[in-house]
């Protein structure tokens, strides 16, 4: 059924509230532009974490589970994996990700933007770290990143506007391991105030930065964004599945037709420009769903490269147990430190580029008998349980081995016809396999990581290569490029077939780097929206019948 | 299908204490000591009422005696029936305060602890001492 009533006609329609639309939003409303942006979830609901008592670990992934699969929440949407190494997480609601991301705070290195020139392999970005570097400098100030600057792993001017966390025992035995190595280390970087800033409180350490912060300290845009784009007038529409991005007879956007899931009723949202938020699965999922007599293979979708170029950074963990007792389960949870000693090519191995080591917390008691990190927990129950819970508990670190993903058009998402969400839309099937580069890669650091939980001291070490269930970062299936022939936008996320029509999401990343996405991602989206003020005059919007008949 | 933990009892406190038996090294009860059938696991319950009904199936699988090898009969019900029995019957365990006391697990406090930034700087002069560890490049012809 179709709500008829006349819709208000706004400057930009963004689809998703995740951190690319909410940082477009803010910028391009403190401009006076009008913005509506449509999210297929609502707020979440931060006390369903039991944070503080004995509860947390038994509650932590209720809620607020992390594979969409497993969660089955209303504003989810089923994703087949079948074909899959590795399965999709995200959170679909205001926030997006954000809500559920580790906050560990990145900018790519400047030969992320150049793996073509460097290694001759995949492709260079249409821009470079230096186009890159003011704007996220800016985000990393709304995102509170705390840490230490000066890492040599970056060109100076890596500087971090909120200061460090306490070093702890735990990232004492790796700083003094890693001198002896001679390897990189550096304090963790991550988007969690330590100070009171920009809406976000300090952060207590409760650990809990996966599985929806409850003391208000990490940046996720449901707290860093979007009280200030409400203020500006964006108007919010919560629980809106958006089923198409609509196009007139002249090929540009007019707006979105989505669900309200809650009425069941059926609209149509008229904008003169159309950004689309909503993550590396979502959308490309929006734009093949957009598919029409003038673009049969799906909206923007020219090149064919609309879902294709898939990456999720394949993840491996090593562990290791150690004799004396230490604090390793209070947070921040993400990254107390990393190492990006590894994460560029080497000439002495058998594979391209490199990874990022990140040391997290280990959790509670009851996750010392789990999976996570250990791999499979079978040989833990019986009579090995309590000598398992005195080794591991309070007594172990381990690195995530987070390996730079390189792109193949094998790699994809589609959509699965057979399976739709409730509202009828199409569900999406991804089609993943790690390639030899990627194996070899995790072969290696997994080797070397082991050698730094060694000289840290640990007496017995294991490792898990390509866990399952760690796609955090969805990335690439709509390629930015300079050449609409083999790239879906330009350099500032305008799709080449439709110049009303956006892309702001870490699916428009060319190769993946080895580290967290989100500082690149809206640092993105915001040289992005920069690059909307400064053109609004000479915007193209659609003139077509069907747009004049809305308002347009 | 409504389950009521009182039919469940006997299996509870076999299945419990095959994944969790005493030990007296550590000094550890074991589930059924630590009082998980009629304490614990009830408050466990309550708190995952989403994992309850797989739950109950997984043990209505099970003999309502212990049988020879019980660590046998509870893995052949299958990874997602074993990971959710033995997930409750852990999560339960670990509800208990004193069980924490011995394990030193103050559970996930509120710490508010002011940096070393001495220590800090220290310890990051040592790294930028050993030099850049990044790749400086040229911008490639496709750069804007």
């Amino acid at each position: 059924m179709t709500n008829e009533s006349r819709p208000t006609v706004y400057d930009v329609v963004i689809v998703g509230a995740g951190p690319s639309g909410a940082v477009a939003a803010k910028r391009l409303a403190e401009e006076g532009m009008s913005v509506i942006c449509l999210e297929q979830g609502g707020y979440p609901d931060y006390t369903k974490l039991r944070h503080s008592g004995l509860e947390f670990e038994l509650t932590k992934q209720q809620y607020f589970a992390a594979n969409p699969n497993r969660r089955r929440a209303p504003a989810d949407y089923p994703i087949n994996v079948s074909d899959s190494d590795i399965e999709p997480l995200m959170w679909n609601g205001v926030g997006g990700s954000s809500v559920l991301y580790a906050a560990a705070w990145h900018r790519l290195k400047p030969s992320d933007f150049r793996v073509r020139t460097v290694d001759g392999i995949a492709d260079d970005w249409p821009l470079n770290y230096a186009e890159l570097e003011p704007f996220y400098a800016r985000v990393e100030n709304d995102f509170a990143v705390s840490g230490v600057g000066g890492d040599p792993a970056y060109p100076p001017g890596f500087d971090i506007p909120l200061p460090p966390f306490p070093l702890g025992a735990m990232e004492r035995k790796f700083a003094t391991a890693h001198d002896r190595l001679g390897w990189h280390w550096w304090p963790g970087s991550n988007s969690i105030a330590t100070v009171k800033h920009n809406g976000l409180l300090p952060c207590v350490r409760r650990g809990a930065c996966v599985w929806g912060c409850f003391d208000g300290a990490k940046a996720s845009v449901d707290r860093t964004h979007w009280p200030t784009c409400l203020k500006l007038g964006v108007k919010l529409v919560q629980n809106a599945r958006v089923l198409r991005v609509e196009t007139g007879s002249d090929g540009l956007a007019t707006g979105v037709t989505y669900v309200d899931r809650e009425t069941g009723l059926t609209h149509f949202q008229p904008g003169r420009i159309v950004i689309v938020s909503a993550n590396g699965l979502g959308t490309p999922r929006l734009l093949l769903n957009s598919a029409s007599n003038d673009h049969p293979n799906g909206l923007a979708n020219s090149s064919g490269l609309v879902g294709k170029r898939l990456m999720m950074h394949p993840y491996g963990t090593v562990s290791g147990l150690f004799d004396d007792f230490f604090e390793n389960w209070q947070g921040p949870y993400g990254q107390r430190a990393y190492s990006l000693e590894f994460a560029e090519t080497r000439k002495e191995t058998n594979f391209y580029r490199g990874a990022k080591w990140q040391l997290m917390g280990m959790g509670g008691p009851l996750a010392s008998v789990g999976t996570w990190p250990w791999g499979s927990n079978g040989d833990v129950w019986g009579e090995n349980f309590h000598a398992t819970v005195q080794k591991r508990f309070g007594r172990s670190a381990y690195w995530g081995i987070m390996a730079e993903d390189l792109p193949s058009e094998d790699n994809m998402v589609s959509l699965d016809p057979a399976v739709t969400d409730a509202e009828g839309m199409s569900a999406v099937k991804i089609t993943y396999k790690a390639s030899q580069n990627t194996m070899d890669l995790l072969d290696f650091n997994l080797a070397r990581a082991a050698e730094s939980m060694k000289e840290a001291g640990a007496y017995e070490v294991s490792g898990t290569p390509l866990m399952r269930e760690t796609g955090w970062h969805i990335l690439g299936t709509v390629r930015m490029g300079n050449d609409p022939r083999t790239s879906v936008v330009d350099s500032f996320g305008r799709s080449h077939d439709v110049s009303n029509l956006f892309i702001m999401d870490g699916s428009v990343m060319p190769t993946s780097g080895a580290v967290n996405p989100t500082g690149t991602v809206t640092a993105l989206a915001l040289r992005n929206s920069e690059a909307i003020i400064e053109n609004r005059r000479l915007q193209p919007v659609s003139t077509a019948a069907e747009a004049l008949k809305v308002g347009l | 299908m409504t389950y009521n933990i009182d039919d469940f009892q006997t299996r509870i406190a076999w299945v419990a204490d095959a994944l969790i038996p005493s030990d007296a090294k550590s000094g550890m009860p074991s589930a059924t000591e630590a009082g998980v059938p009629e304490r614990l696991l009830p408050r466990a319950l309550k708190e995952r009422d989403d994992l309850a009904p797989s739950f109950f199936r997984a043990l209505s699988r099970l003999p309502e005696t212990q049988p020879e090898d019980p660590m046998d009969a509870i893995c052949a019900l299958g990874a997602d029936d074993f990971h959710t029995i033995s997930f409750l019957i852990a999560g339960a365990y670990f509800l208990d305060e004193e069980i924490n006391r011995k394990l030193r697990y103050p559970g996930q406090e509120a710490l508010h602890e002011t940096p070393d930034y001495d220590e800090i700087m220290e310890t990051i002069e040592r790294v930028q001492s050993r030099g850049p560890v990044y790749v400086d490049v040229p911008d490639s012809p496709e750069s804007v």
